[in-house]
């Protein structure tokens, strides 16, 4: 299953951007201007809203939007 | 210890956050230690922690938002976050606060507020670190007092809460012995 879609939705809330600014390459710290606070925000709202647990120490691999995406599928496949 | 602090005059894109930044770096630097601006010269650690080149004994951390600006200038390794107060995001509290911090800010008088004293303080201890977001927050509990005194279970830690700016709140947290907590200068820069 595809998570980008629901990525995308959850950190456009938290950035100004369109939907065509967001891709598996898009770092949020660096290209979107977001703070940790923000992406605290949007992990844990993406673990709340599909199952899923993101431990920290995986956090600061977790580089661009696709790093998030295949982490997450990997663990809701998993679950 | 010093921290520069400054309002913005209106609510300040990235990049003037970030020249404002840059000034209140180099003030801070030369109040603190004579480091003029034309020797600043900076560099990141592994982690992407910005320090001075030639200067290990200089520690300085730099926090902005939309509404102010800070910087800590020191001579041990310190962090610094700030945020404009506005309604808490429940994700976070989840995420990075224990129960007992979570009780602590809904039971307040202004839980938008105590949810930010609680969250720049722990993001300040985390940047004092210099180990960015690997580090696992809620392993950092924090208190805050009635009258804003900050209080961990960190005991080579000191924190301080900044808040004379209206609509900000500014953590602030050093890392040395327990017995070596000087009172921060707060500097408040006019723009």
């Amino acid at each position: 299953m595809n998570m980008l879609p629901i990525i995308t939705t959850v950190v456009r809330e938290y950035a100004d951007v369109p939907e065509s600014a967001i891709t598996t390459e898009t770092d949020p710290l660096r290209d979107l201007d977001l703070t940790s606070y923000d992406l605290m925000g949007i992990i844990g709202r993406l673990e709340a809203e599909l199952g899923v647990s993101v431990a920290e120490r995986d956090i600061r691999n977790l580089v661009t939007l696709g790093d998030l995406d295949e982490y997450i599928k990997a663990r809701v496949v998993r679950s | 210890m010093t921290v520069m602090v400054a309002a913005c005059p209106s609510v300040a894109s990235q990049s003037e956050q970030r020249e404002i930044a840059q000034r209140l770096l180099g003030l801070g630097l030369e109040r603190a230690f004579g480091v003029r601006p034309t020797e600043i010269e900076l560099e990141r650690s592994s982690f992407g922690k910005p320090r001075l080149r030639g200067h290990p004994e200089v520690h300085f951390n730099i926090a902005h938002c939309g509404r102010a600006v800070a910087v800590a200038v020191s001579d041990s390794p310190v962090g610094v976050d700030v945020e404009t107060v506005r309604p808490r995001n429940a994700h976070v509290a989840a995420r990075c606060f224990d129960v007992s911090e979570r009780v602590r800010v809904e039971g307040s008088d202004d839980p938008d507020r105590e949810f930010f004293r609680y969250w720049t303080l722990k993001e300040s201890y985390v940047k004092a670190l210099g180990c960015g977001l690997s580090y696992p927050v809620k392993e950092l509990h924090v208190e805050v007092s009635r009258d804003g005194e900050a209080a961990s279970n960190k005991p080579g830690a000191a924190f301080r809460l900044v808040e004379e700016l209206p609509g900000v709140v500014i953590g602030l947290c050093w890392l040395r012995p327990a017995d070596q907590h000087p009172e921060p200068e707060v500097v408040r820069v006019e723009l």
